[in-house]
C-alpha cells in the first residue's frame, strides 16, 4: 500500500471552504453595515415625518410662539415599537420652550452643513445610557413683529433600528451559510467527478495482462494528459526493455548453443582419438573454441550492461577530456599486453558536454576495446589513436577512435550499428556486437556514431557530441 | 366610613331591556371613600422581605389580591400606599430622586405612567409568563396594562327618566343644551386639573372626536360639578345630588351598580374609551425582586381571576371569563359602538407636553369656569 499524502477531495474542500468562509465573513460584514444603514434610513424617514408633522403646528399668535404638539407626530413614532421618544423646542432668545432639557446637543457645524445642503440634521448620541437617533429641524419664524429661529429636536431610541438591522443581517447570514454548504457540497461532488478519468485509467491498468505494455487508450481531460503521457512513456521504456531482453535471450541462446554444441562434438571426437598429435590438436581447438565462447559470453554480458543503460541515462555536465583520459588509463594495461600504442590527442582543450559519464566511459571503452581486439589483424601499425577535435557542425565535437587494421567490409559498415538482426552476430566474430548498443547510447545522449574505413586502412569510429554552452 | 349596608339587601334586578349596559344594584360604599392612605399587610409567616406598592387603585379593591399574593409569598410583608394619580406621580419622582422608591407603581393615568417609563424610571420586566399579554397592553417590556376598563356615563335611575338617558355624546350634548335648566348643577365629571385619570380621558376625548369642544361648552352651561375621583361622583349620583356624570371609571361604576338600584351605566355608543391600569417596577426599587413578583402575580391567571371576581377591575387575561372582564366588556359593547382602546406607547406623551397641557388646561378653564 502506498502512503498517501491526504485526500484530494479533502484538500479541495478545505481550500474552497477557507475561501468561502473568508468571502462569507467579508460579505457578512458588508451586509451588517449595509443593514445598519438601511435600518437607519428607514427609521430616519419615520423620525423626519414625526418632526415635520410637529413643526407644522408651530405658529405665532399675538407675538407669542405657539406650539401644539400633534398627536400624530408621536403616534408616528409609536410605529417603531418599544422605542423611547424625546423632543424639545428651543428658540433663539427664549431657550427651551417645551420638551426635554437635558438631551444631547447637536454639533452646530454639522447642523449648518446639513441645512446648507437643504437636508434635516440627523445625529446619533447616547441619552441615559441608551443609544438614540436625533433629528433637528430649524425654522425661522417671521411673523407680525416676531423674527427668530426655533429648533425642534426629536429623538428616538434605537431598539427597532438595531432589531431590523439584526434581522436583515441574520437573513443574509442564513443565505451565506447556505451558499457555503452548497459550495462545499459542489466541490465534493466536482472533485469526485473530475477524478473519474483517473479512476478509468486505474481500471484500465488493473484489467491489463501483465505483458500488455501498450499505451493507455483511456481519454482523459487535458490536465491529466501529462500524467497519462508519463505513464505511457514509462510503459514504452518497459516495452523496449522487454523487447531487448527477449532479443537478447534469443540471441544469447543462439550464440551459446552453437559453440557449445561444437565444443561437445570436438570433445567427443577427441575422446575417440588415439593419436596423441591429433588429440593435442583437437584439445587446442577445444581450448580456442572455449576461449572464443568465453569472450562471447563476456560480450553478451557487457552488452546487457550497456543495453540497460540506454533507458536510464542520467546526464550531467562532464569534462570530456577527463572521461577520455580516465578510460584510456583503464585500458592501458590491455594495450601494453597486446603491444599496441594507445594515443590521445586533444585538439580543442577543455570541452564540457551534457552526458551520462558512466555510459560515455562504457562507450569509449567499447570502441577502444574493439580497436585493440579486432583492429590489429593485418595492421599497418600497432596503434590506436583517440582524438578530440571540433566537428564541422559548430557547437559539436568529434571524439574519434582509429585503428590501422583491415577495417570493415563496406557492406558491413552500415549493418554493424543496426539492431540485432538474425545472424548479425556471427558475421564479424562479435566485433559488431558492441557497436549496435554504442550507437543506441550515443543516440540517447543526442549524439551520433559514424563508422568509416581509413584511406590507408583501419577503422575510424567517430562520436559526434554537442558541446554544452 | 359611610355605610350603606342596608342597601345590600336589595338584590340585583338588571333591567332586561337595557341589559347588560345598565346594571342596577345596591351599593358598597367603602369604594367611595378615598383617603391618601397606607395599608400594612404583615407577612403571614416570618417576614423576610418587604414589598411597597405605590398605587392609584383603592386599597379596598386590591385587598383580596394582596392577601392572595401573600398566600403565595407568605414571607413578604406588603405596604400599600394609595394616592391619586397626580400626587402619586409627584411622590414617585421625589422618592426616586432621593435614591429609592416603592417597588411597583400602579396607576390608571396611563399617560403619566408612560411618561415615567419613557423617561427611564422603569426596570425591564422579562419573565416567561407575559407572553400572552397583547401588544397594546405593554410597552418596552416595562409598562404593563393589566385591566381593560371603560369610561362610561353613570346616571341615577330613579331621578333621570329613561327617555332622558343619553346613549351617546351627541345625545348628551343635545339634552344638556335642550334641557339646561333641568340639568343645571346636576351633572358631574372629572376635574382634569387635579385628576390625572380625568385628564387622560379628557385628552383622549379631545383627540378622538370633534364633540369635545361642544361637550365642554354644554357642560359649562349647566354648571358642571368637578370631582377628583370616580367614587366621589358615584356617591353624588347615589345621593341624588347629580343626575348623571360623564367619564366615570366603568370598573368602579360596575361594582357600585351591582350594589345599587339607583345607579345605571351607559357605554357611549359613538365610542367608548377603554383604559388600562398600568404597573411597572421602579428602576430604583428597594426590593425589585418582590416588585417583579407582584407584577407577575397581577398578570398571572390566578391574579387576573381575582381581579375579575373580587376587585371587579376587568382583567385582560383571555382565560378569565365573566362580565367584569375583557371578553365581558367586548360582548357588552358588541351591538353598541366601537371600543376605543387607549394603547400604551409614546403617543400618550403628546398631552403631557408642557405647552400642549398648558393650552389644553387653559382652554378647559376658560370654558368650564
Amino acid at each position: 500500500m502506498l502512503s498517501s499524502s491526504g485526500s484530494l477531495r479533502t484538500r479541495l474542500a478545505a481550500l474552497f471552504g477557507a475561501v468561502l468562509l473568508v468571502g462569507g465573513a467579508i460579505v457578512l460584514f458588508a451586509t451588517s453595515n449595509f443593514a445598519q444603514r438601511a435600518a437607519d434610513e428607514a427609521y430616519d424617514k419615520l423620525l423626519a415625518s414625526a418632526a415635520l408633522t410637529a413643526m407644522e403646528s408651530l405658529s405665532v399668535i399675538e407675538r407669542e410662539i405657539h406650539f401644539d404638539l400633534p398627536y400624530a407626530s408621536l403616534d408616528t413614532l409609536s410605529l417603531s415599537k418599544d422605542d423611547r421618544v424625546v423632543y424639545r423646542l428651543k428658540s433663539e432668545t427664549k431657550g427651551l420652550l417645551t420638551g426635554y432639557d437635558k438631551i444631547p446637543e447637536p454639533s452646530p457645524d454639522d447642523m449648518k452643513k446639513d441645512y446648507k445642503a437643504g437636508k434635516p440634521h440627523f445625529f446619533t448620541a447616547d441619552y441615559q445610557g441608551e443609544g438614540f437617533r436625533f433629528i433637528v429641524l430649524e425654522r425661522l419664524l417671521v411673523e407680525s413683529g416676531v423674527q427668530e429661529k426655533v429648533w425642534l429636536q426629536m429623538g428616538q431610541s434605537r431598539l427597532a433600528r438595531t432589531e431590523l438591522a439584526r434581522d436583515l443581517t441574520l437573513k443574509a447570514l442564513v443565505g451565506i451559510a447556505g451558499l457555503i454548504v452548497l459550495g462545499l457540497l459542489f466541490v465534493w461532488l466536482a472533485a469526485g467527478w473530475s477524478l473519474r478519468p483517473l479512476l478509468r485509467v486505474e481500471d484500465e491498468l488493473l484489467q491489463r495482462q501483465p505483458t500488455d505494455l501498450k499505451p493507455l487508450a483511456t481519454q482523459v481531460p487535458s490536465e491529466a494528459t501529462h500524467f497519462v503521457e508519463a505513464i505511457n512513456r514509462f510503459m514504452g521504456r518497459l516495452q523496449r526493455n522487454q523487447d531487448r531482453n527477449h532479443a537478447f535471450i534469443a540471441e544469447a541462446a543462439h550464440q551459446l548453443r552453437t559453440p557449445l554444441a561444437s565444443l561437445q562434438a570436438q570433445a567427443e571426437l577427441a575422446a575417440e582419438d588415439v593419436d596423441a598429435e591429433v588429440f593435442r590438436s583437437r584439445a587446442e581447438r577445444i581450448r580456442r573454441n572455449a576461449q572464443e565462447t568465453n569472450s562471447r559470453i563476456n560480450q553478451l554480458l557487457s552488452y546487457a550492461t550497456l543495453a540497460h543503460r540506454v533507458d536510464v541515462l542520467v546526464p550531467e555536465l562532464i569534462l570530456l577530456e577527463d572521461v577520455v583520459v580516465q578510460c584510456l588509463a583503464d585500458l592501458a594495461p590491455l594495450a601494453i599486453r597486446q603491444n599496441v600504442e594507445l594515443n590521445f590527442d586533444n585538439h580543442i582543450g577543455a570541452v564540457e558536454v551534457l552526458a551520462d559519464p558512466e555510459a560515455l566511459r562504457e562507450v569509449l571503452r567499447n570502441l577502444v576495446d574493439n580497436a585493440l581486439k579486432y583492429g590489429q589483424t593485418n595492421a599497418v601499425k600497432a596503434e590506436v589513436d583517440v582524438t578530440l577535435e571540433a566537428a564541422d557542425k559548430p557547437g559539436w565535437v568529434v571524439l574519434q577512435v582509429r585503428d590501422y587494421g583491415q577495417g570493415l567490409p563496406e557492406e558491413l559498415l552500415k549493418q554493424v550499428t543496426r539492431r540485432f538482426g538474425r545472424g548479425e552476430f556471427r558475421q564479424q566474430n562479435g566485433s559488431g556486437l558492441g557497436l549496435a548498443i554504442v550507437e543506441q547510447i550515443i543516440h540517447g545522449m543526442g549524439g551520433t556514431l559514424e563508422l568509416e574505413n581509413g584511406v590507408k586502412g583501419g577503422l575510424k569510429a567517430r562520436l559526434l557530441l554537442a558541446v554544452n554552452t | 366610613m359611610i355605610s350603606f349596608c342596608s342597601k345590600r339587601l336589595i338584590t340585583s334586578k338588571i333591567s332586561e331591556a337595557i341589559k347588560p349596559l345598565v346594571l342596577c344594584i345596591g351599593l358598597l360604599t367603602n369604594l367611595f371613600y378615598l383617603p391618601a392612605s397606607a395599608g400594612n399587610y404583615p407577612a403571614p409567616a416570618i417576614e423576610t422581605e418587604k414589598l411597597q406598592i405605590l398605587s392609584s387603585t383603592d386599597e379596598s379593591v386590591m385587598k383580596s389580591l394582596l392577601t392572595d399574593y401573600q398566600r403565595i409569598y407568605p414571607h413578604v410583608s406588603v405596604e400599600y400606599i394609595d394616592r391619586n394619580t397626580v400626587p402619586l406621580f409627584n411622590k414617585f419622582i421625589e422618592d426616586y430622586k432621593k435614591g429609592s422608591s416603592s417597588d411597583i407603581i400602579i396607576s390608571s393615568a396611563m399617560d403619566l405612567q408612560i411618561k415615567l417609563v419613557n423617561d427611564g424610571y422603569a426596570a425591564t420586566h422579562s419573565t416567561e409568563n407575559i407572553g400572552w399579554v397583547p401588544e397594546w397592553a405593554q410597552w418596552r417590556k416595562q409598562a404593563f396594562g393589566f385591566t381593560y376598563e371603560p369610561g362610561v356615563i353613570v346616571y341615577n335611575t330613579k331621578l333621570l327618566a329613561p327617555e332622558n338617558v343619553p346613549q351617546s355624546r351627541f345625545e348628551l350634548i343635545e339634552k344638556l343644551r335642550d334641557q339646561s335648566d333641568y340639568f343645571m348643577g346636576r351633572v358631574g365629571t372629572y376635574d382634569i386639573e387635579s385628576s390625572g385619570f380625568g385628564y387622560l380621558l379628557a385628552s383622549q376625548d379631545a383627540q378622538q372626536a370633534s364633540t369635545w369642544g361642544r361637550l365642554t361648552e354644554n357642560l359649562s352651561a349647566v354648571k358642571v360639578k368637578l370631582y377628583d375621583s370616580t367614587s366621589g361622583m358615584l356617591k353624588a349620583i347615589q345621593e341624588g345630588e347629580l343626575l348623571l356624570s360623564y367619564n366615570v371609571l366603568g370598573s368602579y361604576a360596575y361594582t357600585a351598580i351591582e350594589e345599587s338600584e339607583q345607579l345605571g351605566m351607559i357605554l357611549p355608543s359613538d365610542y367608548t374609551l377603554v383604559m388600562s391600569r398600568v404597573g411597572f417596577v421602579s428602576k430604583r426599587a428597594r426590593n425589585a425582586k418582590a416588585g417583579h413578583q407582584f407584577l407577575d402575580y397581577l398578570l398571572s391567571e390566578r391574579g387576573q381571576q381575582l381581579l375579575a371576581t373580587e376587585a371587579r377591575l376587568y382583567p385582560i387575561h383571555p382565560a378569565v371569563s365573566g362580565e367584569a372582564t375583557y371578553s365581558g366588556l367586548q360582548q357588552a359593547a358588541q351591538n353598541r359602538g366601537p371600543l376605543k382602546l387607549i394603547k400604551l406607547g409614546p403617543a400618550l406623551l403628546t398631552y403631557q407636553d408642557k405647552l400642549k397641557k398648558g393650552n389644553f388646561l387653559k382652554e378647559w378653564q376658560e370654558v368650564i369656569r
